[in-house]
């Protein structure tokens, strides 16, 4: 069943010859309990993308539908977890997770809510810190308070926008093992949105590639047949794993390549 | 550590000591200039008549120098104005005498009703105006105009309300006495404005993933209030607080001056205008005044800087009692770290 679709999306910014036309003609069909992964150049567009799918942008033309129906505003049954966490600085780690939890579940008494909410904390490991502050927290441990926020609220489908991107190294390897043992526990529908190959293809059921700016598009999509769980390690020594990486970055760079010679003959003429 | 205590001295003790001396300096200076020959030629008859000259002219000694001069040297003046500061605390209706402390305590009184008064007013105002385009397209044109009015200005039409006021409040069996209701209302009128504007600033520069956070969560309009808009808008309004409380303190002087009731600014005018005139008190009054402004600057800036760690002050006391171990928040590092963001 198809949950949440773009179809034909295009979205600009700006009035008149300032105008840009970030996406245009973008299609997307999410199935329930799927992972995609999209993959793009910075400022191709994915957090507009993102901002769709979530509702918190209308896009010019085309249509965002979920189950079917049109999406409308944004909902915590698509939840979102944002690059530089948007965490509330004067709440604690409960109380920021409990806030969206008691907006989803009304009828629970609080200490049903007050389980809800330490089970997703103890899920991304921050059952230690549930009482601390963002501002007490490492980068890596905010964004799992993000995550666990998100996931708190059940959406059916969560969206993931640079996630990880803000993250050092380490960290970001670390977190990424956690997503996938999460996604793999959770049956979430996702969609992650990220710069970078290896994450899609250790964390997605399929690739989608976002060609290069402006008037980005989603390209062909490639499935990864790597079996699950997968490992760091394994699914990096897997056959499939290096032919695709060299066909999504082809196909990316020749996007690029393709819009500046664009431009290029735009500034001649 | 050594060389930090040594610094700290020179920087916090050392020179602003250096400065207090240089500006007593000059204070004994421009007195020296307003020597009057007229004055010392008649206290060193009235001198002559109390005492027989000693050799050596010791009545001509530097006090009847200094007691000639119009301004009242510091030592003059704390001569003058000891009574007041030496028993601030004691009223005797009887010959008029009312300690510095307890006319102060009236100017707190007044300002505080009408600081609390303009707080109330100020805050739901700039929250309408930080948040709707048309409220501020509707009245920021008359906001600018009526900002600038002194004090002075308002006064009388503030005297003008209390007539109609007071006899509509009297049918209620309310009592209000004129004089003070003009100064509260001079008092919020004129405070009212940091407030309004820091708020209104304020609750326009919320940034925009906590209003996404607000909308992907789906809060009622009251939790999105309570939790993210006045939360975030209040560290802009702890500066509005703190720029209004410095101009009710500025105002309560003026307002204190017309309406001749009582606090230091009447007493200021006070000790300006009797006879004889008590300029060293009168220099005294100042000298309060500028004191309890600064220390209520102090207070608010203080407050400023830790909003939020006061409104994580239940979770944190309750996180105290929990772990017995009060000390586990660094609550100053919440409230830096959020007026970051």
């Amino acid at each position: 069943m198809l949950l949440l679709e773009l179809k034909s999306i295009s979205k600009g910014f700006g009035q008149g010859s300032l105008r840009t036309q970030v996406l245009s003609d973008v299609n997307l069909a999410v199935k329930a309990g799927e992972f995609v992964a999209i993959v793009g150049y910075s400022g191709a567009g994915k957090t507009t993308l993102i901002s769709l799918l979530a509702g918190l942008l209308l896009p010019d033309t085309g249509e965002v539908r979920m189950r079917g129906k049109p999406a409308g505003a944004p909902r915590p049954d698509r939840g979102v977890v944002f690059q530089n966490y948007s965490l509330l600085p004067w709440l604690s780690v409960l109380d920021n997770i409990r806030l969206g939890v008691k907006q989803v579940f009304r009828d629970f008494d609080d200490a049903r809510i007050d389980d809800q909410c330490n089970k997703y904390i103890s899920m991304v490991n921050l059952g230690h810190a549930s009482e601390k502050y963002p501002s007490e927290l490492s980068g890596g441990m905010r964004q799992r308070v993000s995550l666990a926020r998100a996931l708190a609220m059940q959406p059916s489908v969560l969206l993931l926008d640079e996630p990880l991107s803000a993250l050092d190294a380490l960290t970001r390897t670390t977190l990424q093992d956690e997503l996938a043992r999460i996604s793999q526990a959770e049956q979430t529908a996702m969609v992650l949105i990220t710069n970078d190959v290896d994450e899609a293809i250790l964390l997605a059921d399929r690739i989608v590639p976002l060609s290069a700016g402006p008037q980005a598009t989603l390209g062909p999509e490639f499935p990864v047949g790597i079996p699950r769980p997968r490992d760091r390690r394994v699914a990096a020594s897997h056959p499939a794993h290096g032919k695709l990486k060299r066909e999504i970055i082809s196909y990316l760079t020749s996007t690029r390549a393709a819009k500046r010679d664009a431009l290029l003959a735009a500034g001649v003429a | 550590m050594k060389t930090k205590l040594l610094t700290f001295l020179r920087e916090a003790v050392l020179l602003p000591l250096v400065g207090a001396l240089l500006f007593t300096g000059l204070w004994y200076v421009v007195s020296a200039l307003t020597f009057e020959q007229k004055t010392y030629d008649m206290l060193v008859k009235q001198q002559a008549k109390v005492k027989a000259p000693v050799a050596g002219q010791g009545w001509l000694a530097p006090g009847v120098w200094w007691r000639s001069t119009k301004l009242p040297a510091p030592h003059r003046a704390w001569h003058e104005a000891e009574k007041y500061f030496r028993e601030p605390f004691t009223n005797n209706p009887d010959d008029g005498f009312r300690g510095i402390g307890l006319e102060t305590i009236d100017s707190l009184t007044l300002v505080a009703k009408g600081y609390l008064a303009s707080i109330l007013l100020a805050v739901p105002i700039g929250f309408m105006l930080g948040g709707s385009k048309l409220f501020t397209r509707m009245f920021d044109p008359i906001m600018q105009v009526l900002r600038p009015v002194s004090p002075l200005a308002w006064f009388p039409l503030a005297g003008l309300l209390a007539v109609p006021l007071k006899n509509h409040l009297q049918t209620q069996g309310i009592k209000i006495e004129s004089l003070e209701w003009q100064c509260v209302f001079t008092i919020a009128i004129c405070s009212v404005w940091p407030t309004i504007l820091n708020t209104a600033v304020g609750v326009r520069a919320i940034p925009q993933d906590y209003i996404n956070v607000a909308r992907v969560l789906r809060l009622s309009t009251w939790k999105r209030f309570t939790k993210i808009q006045f939360p975030a808008t209040l560290p802009y309004m702890f500066t509005g607080f703190r720029l209004s409380l410095g101009i009710s303190w500025l105002v309560i002087v003026a307002c204190e001056m017309l309406s001749g009731k009582s606090g230091v600014g009447f007493f200021l005018w006070n000790c300006y205008n009797g006879t004889p005139p008590n300029y060293g008190a009168m220099i005294g009054a100042i000298l309060v005044i500028g004191g309890v402004g600064f220390a209520l600057d102090r207070a608010m800036s203080l407050l400023e800087k830790n909003v939020h760690a006061l409104l994580a002050l239940p979770a944190i006391f309750g996180r105290g009692i929990a772990w017995i171990r009060p000390s586990a928040v660094n609550a100053r590092e919440v409230a830096r770290v959020t007026s970051r963001a």
